[in-house]
């Protein structure tokens, strides 16, 4: 598994994969049952990105690409029971025959346009133009389906007997309707009749009357139904015995379709494969250009270089606000990296970017970026979730999990945030420091967003740091406005952007003038710097 | 009286829906004997749920098929489509289903009597009036129902055909009912400026306020601390009003004008509803083609027929009443 599900939801990748979902249930079943590119497979995944990049630019030439190919995948759906049912010659039905040529009408359209935009390399659809010529009998050009009379002329002559015996069984009606509209006097007429019980001459002339007969009566009314005459008795027995037949000759077409659909089977089954990775395929690029993203480099080096990254959930949410998001340029040379600064940096944000761009690339899918080199990982690990077990404390569930996930064998991608900040300060950093240290010489990656000094000072890693807000933006802030203002300005006036430092440079202290625009009032915030200061004076 | 309300169906929207007044009605003989009479070919019928089943589910007692006549499209389970398949042509599978079975649209290549299934919600036959009509078909029959959700409180619904029998009670209380209907589709074009009609505003001191009320059902209280509310020159309700509002709201709405979104929203008695009539308007309107009349009644209340006809006749004069069981 690429990704354990609590890590997918702290990155927030359902957000994503919300966004990339196939129009047709083949094109769903296809991404469902979608293996992520890992370590080892970089060539497979530049093929796969190779489609989704020519689809991309398709799609960008030609405006129509689009709603054909989406307006046909929309009627396309999953036949493989029809299929299996055909090939084992059980008799298929008419809904199912329809099922087959529903498909078979719409995988041309796909077909066509895959030549047309010169991309039938990409997905090979078979040719199924003879099976629907013979599907189509009568010409109709429409998935729609019936049996003709042009399958069996027995089958046709059934039926234009059997039409000709209604027209006789209605002439017959008709004649009894005349006959008994003049015996009661009256100019229309209708199979079943209701009147009231005090109405006596109406009743005495209906009983009366040879064509009508008493269906039914009860205290206010009496019903009368029309009399079938002998004769109509007769066509009825007539058509009926007729419709017998036909059903015969109905099946005998339907059992010879079936046949002649078998043939196809195997054919039907490459075109649902086809099909359905066109649609992933095709969803993808529709993301990817509208999202201006890019195809990105694959490297066998465990190194990225992220320009421009955006991370796409946040961008929406800050979108609703009007807020912009500030693209970041992320790059990890060295397989340990430790990343600090201020809060509400955006250190987080940094580590879940890094795991949604690696999740996008093991699927084929464009990234949100300007430019982008990146390795595959057979795993990504995201720590600061907590874990649904009560047994287990904060801190205790972190442990655990990294440990599982530092047994787990391939390589890694560990993105640490704010690691072991769940126990006491001094154990807590020291304990960071040696996981730290233990990834040294070890093919995973791991990134380690963190306030303790110690891990910033590891030599073996590289220190990236967020900028921050500047002293001179720091004096513009206001603590006046209500919290919802104070976060969009702290929004606005905060540099989001990485800079790489020393090793030994020390993360920045900034808790208490966050705290301060956060709201925390300012007796108790001039109270941590008393204490502050007196330590530091104690030292 | 029948060639009458046939030309006036015929001569309205494409989309009709017929109503009962109560179940049991008898919409499926009504029906029946409409698209077996209507001038129009290439009909679609579309029933909420199952309509043509042998045995009512839920009363026991046996039910009429559904005679379909050639050229007419309808939706349908797959097992019906077997029974039939040298009568049918299957044009799609819908993405709709009723009873966990997946529905299919056929159109009839010749006439046949059987069951119909429609989709659950007034959103989805709405749609599948829409596709149906995009295949070509002419008019289109829906077998609707007077409740809150019915499809026939959508603005697509060109008109209603209400279907009455004395299942509904006696015949003075069945009067009464049509009357209160009739009444509802008597009530005027609203003519103001409603901007979001999900939810209640209403005009005072020349604005108009919008509140985050989207129903009255047990927000009466909340209404009446709404700014300037006692001023209002007129108050939009969005959903159902019930006799319950009208009482509590009886000082608030004597004097200013009231809008609704439907004329079905309006749940009130005869005399609680004349008594607002003339300043009450509607956002959607609705037209009442015709009564359809049955004297039976399932529950054993027949009626005289004769009685029956010449007394809602009586009361309304303006619309075509039919008993299809008529001469």
């Amino acid at each position: 598994m690429l990704i354990d599900k609590l890590s997918y939801q702290a990155i927030n990748l359902q957000k994503i994969d919300e966004m990339i979902v196939p129009i047709s249930s083949i094109g769903r079943a296809c991404a469902k049952a979608e293996k992520p590119f890992v370590t080892g497979t970089e060539l497979a995944l530049k093929r796969k990105y190779q489609i989704i990049q020519e689809l991309m630019q398709s799609l960008q030439k030609d405006y129509n690409f689009q709603e054909i190919a989406t307006g046909a995948l929309k009627h396309l759906e999953q036949i493989d029971q029809t299929i299996l049912k055909a090939k084992s010659l059980h008799l298929l039905e008419l809904y199912e025959i329809y099922e087959i040529k529903n498909f078979i009408y719409f995988s041309a359209i796909i077909k066509e346009l895959l030549d047309k935009e010169e991309l039938s390399h990409i997905h090979q659809i078979p040719d199924f133009s003879e099976l629907f010529t013979y599907l189509d009998i009568d010409g109709q050009k429409s998935p729609s389906f019936h049996l003709s009379k042009l399958y069996s002329s027995n089958y046709a002559k059934l039926k234009e007997i059997i039409a000709d015996w209604k027209l006789k069984r209605n002439y017959e009606l008709e004649s009894i309707f005349e006959i008994a509209k003049q015996e009661l006097e009256v100019d229309k007429l209708e199979d079943r009749i209701v009147v009231s019980r005090y109405n006596h001459q109406l009743n005495e002339k209906l009983q009366k009357s040879s064509h009508f007969s008493l269906e039914s009566e009860n205290f206010a009314n009496n019903s009368y139904k029309i009399r079938k005459s002998p004769k109509l008795l007769e066509i009825e027995t007539e058509l009926e015995a007729k419709e017998q037949e036909l059903d015969l000759a109905e099946k005998a077409i339907r059992i010879e379709i079936t046949k002649v659909i078998s043939v196809y089977c195997q054919d039907l089954t490459v075109a649902i494969s086809e099909i359905g990775q066109f649609d992933l395929a095709l969803i993808k690029a529709i993301f990817g250009n509208k999202i201006s993203g890019v195809i990105p480099q694959i490297n066998n080096e465990k190194k990225f270089t992220i320009k421009g990254s955006i991370n796409l959930p946040i961008q929406i949410e800050l979108a609703k606000k009007n807020l912009k998001y500030q693209p970041i340029d992320i790059e990890v040379l060295k397989n340990i990296n430790v990343l600090t600064g201020a809060n509400m940096g955006g250190k987080t944000t940094v580590l879940k970017t890094l795991g949604q761009f690696i999740y996008m690339a093991s699927k084929a899918i464009p990234l949100p970026c300007k430019e982008a080199n990146l390795p595959l990982f057979d795993f990504i690990f995201f720590s600061g979730i907590e874990s649904s077990r009560m047994d287990l404390s904060s801190f205790g569930s972190e442990v655990v999990a990294v440990n599982e996930a530092m047994n787990k064998p391939g390589a890694g991608l560990f993105l640490l945030d704010e690691f072991a900040r769940g126990t006491n300060p001094l154990e807590g950093e020291a304990f960071s420091s040696a996981v730290l240290k233990s990834f040294i010489g070890k093919e995973a990656v791991v990134y380690s967003a963190t306030h303790f000094t110690q891990p910033a000072k590891l030599i073996e890693a590289n220190h990236y740091r967020i900028v921050g807000i500047s002293k001179e933006n720091i004096g513009k802030l206001s603590y006046e406005n209500n919290l919802q203002s104070r976060l969009e300005e702290l929004h606005k006036y905060m540099n989001y952007s990485l800079e790489k430092v020393d090793p030994g440079a020390e993360p920045p202290h900034a808790a208490l003038i966050i705290a301060a625009i956060l709201g925390i009032e300012s007796d108790i915030i001039q109270k941590a710097k008393d204490y502050l200061n007196n330590e530091n004076s104690e030292v | 009286m029948k060639q009458r309300l046939l030309d006036k169906i015929n001569s309205t929207d494409k989309i009709t829906a017929v109503v009962g007044l109560s179940k049991n009605a008898g919409k499926t003989t009504f029906l029946n004997w409409l698209v077996g009479n209507f001038p129009k070919q290439k009909l679609g019928i579309i029933t909420t749920g199952r309509d043509g089943e042998n045995i009512d589910l839920v009363g026991g007692h046996s039910k009429p098929k559904v005679m379909v006549p050639t050229d007419c499209f309808f939706s349908t389970f797959a097992n019906v489509i077997s029974a039939n398949s040298a009568k049918l042509e299957v044009i799609a599978k819908l993405p709709y289903f009723a009873g966990g079975q997946r529905l299919w649209l056929v159109k009839a290549l010749e006439s046949l009597n059987t069951e119909i299934v429609g989709p659950a919600t007034a959103k989805e036959q709405l749609e599948l009036a829409e596709f149906i009509l995009e295949n070509g078909a002419k008019h289109i029959f829906i077998d609707g129902s007077l409740d809150r959700k019915s499809v026939a409180l959508s603005p697509k619904i060109g008109s209603l055909v209400v279907v009455a029998s004395p299942v509904f009670g006696k015949l003075s209380d069945l009067r009464k009912e049509l009357g209160r209907l009739v009444l509802l589709s008597n009530l005027k074009q609203a003519d103001y400026n409603i901007s979001d009609d999900t939810k209640i505003c209403y005009r005072t001191q020349n604005n108009t306020i919008v509140s985050n009320l989207s129903s009255i059902l047990n927000n009466e209280k909340e209404l009446l601390k709404l700014s300037n509310i006692s001023e209002a020159e007129w108050i939009y309700f969005p959903k159902a009003f019930t006799s319950r509002s009208y009482a509590t709201l009886k000082n608030l709405i004597s004097n200013c004008n009231l809008v609704f979104k439907h004329p079905l929203h309006l749940q009130l008695d005869f005399a609680q509803l004349e008594n607002i009539f003339a300043r009450t308007t509607v956002l959607n309107k609705i037209t009442i083609d015709g009564i359809a009349l049955n004297s039976y009644a399932v529950n054993g209340n027949h009626l005289d027929s004769d009685i029956l006809r010449a007394e809602v006749r009586k009361d309304f004069k303006d619309i075509a009443v039919v008993d299809v069981s008529e001469i």
